[in-house]
């Protein structure tokens, strides 16, 4: 057997929603984060995968993955940045607990 | 035959990196998960030809955002509540599977045009002679102006965390 678009497709779906499931249902925001990333890159893999086997030799698909990764990792650093000012702030990493706007 | 052998690897890992994220009651256990599965990612890239790619997330995902997040637990270690899941996670479950079911019967009924012509080689190894586009041709071409925009997303990224994580009760500069 050989390894076809449906192969890397299911992969990303997997990753994908293992990712949403993991940013729904934690509580600690670090956790969280790192399951954005899992959805992300489950996205990464998807658009790679197109770009190889549907039109091979052009690179759309590693032009966007390339821009999700710049958006990440911007992603990451203003996610940290507000975990570690609530915790610096309030002690909470909690996301269940961080309730400053609402009321 | 190897392509086939190391597809199912990578990912048997990254889905096995990924359950860890989720499943690991202690966060540091969950932040090691998640550098397995952006390793594998990697490794997926190099057997979808993309070995740019592959180096950009080993260096960017596992060579920077994993050790931040690292930093971000250790910084957050205090708090021994581990990673517990919320009141709604059954809920959670539930959206989670049905979309997942919905995604993978969509992706198995469709009937996807894939182009059967000749796969170019590896654009990093393509001898100057290839006259085929490659990467940075697209790149600094095309997408001109989005990879403008990107760094100027990063700087405002930079700087913005910079000023949400500034410790007001430390002596200004």
């Amino acid at each position: 057997m050989s390894i076809d678009l449906e192969h890397y497709l299911v992969l990303s779906a997997t990753l994908f929603a293992i990712g949403l499931f993991g940013t729904m249902a934690k509580r600690n925001f670090v956790v969280i984060l790192m399951s954005i990333e899992l959805m992300l890159n489950g996205v990464n893999v998807a658009m790679v995968a197109f770009s190889r086997y549907v039109v091979p030799g052009e690179f759309t698909g590693h032009v966007f993955a390339i821009f999700i990764i710049t958006v990440a990792a911007a992603e990451v650093a203003i996610g940290l940045g507000i975990l570690l000012g609530l915790f610096n702030r309030r002690g909470i990493v909690d996301a269940s607990e961080m309730d400053l706007l609402k009321w | 035959m190897v392509a086939v052998a190391a597809f199912w690897i990578l990912a048997a890992s990254a889905v096995a990196g990924a359950l860890g994220v989720v499943v690991a009651r202690n966060v540091f256990y969950a932040a090691i998960g998640l550098v397995v599965s952006l390793i594998a990612v990697a490794g997926l890239y190099v057997t979808l030809d993309a070995d740019f790619l592959a180096v950009a997330q080993f260096m960017i995902y596992v060579g920077g955002i994993a050790v931040l997040i690292v930093f971000a637990v250790m910084m957050t270690a205090q708090l021994r509540r581990g990673s517990q899941t919320n009141r709604l996670w059954p809920g959670g479950l539930a959206i989670a599977g049905l979309l997942y079911l919905s995604l993978v019967s969509g992706i198995m009924q469709t009937d996807w045009e894939t182009s059967s012509g000749a796969i170019p080689t590896s654009p990093m190894v393509a001898s100057a002679a290839d006259e085929g586009v490659r990467l940075p041709d697209v790149l600094f071409s095309t997408y001109l102006l989005p990879f403008e925009l990107a760094g100027v997303v990063l700087l405002v990224a930079t700087i913005g965390a910079l000023v949400i994580a500034r410790d007001d009760s430390a002596p200004s500069l």
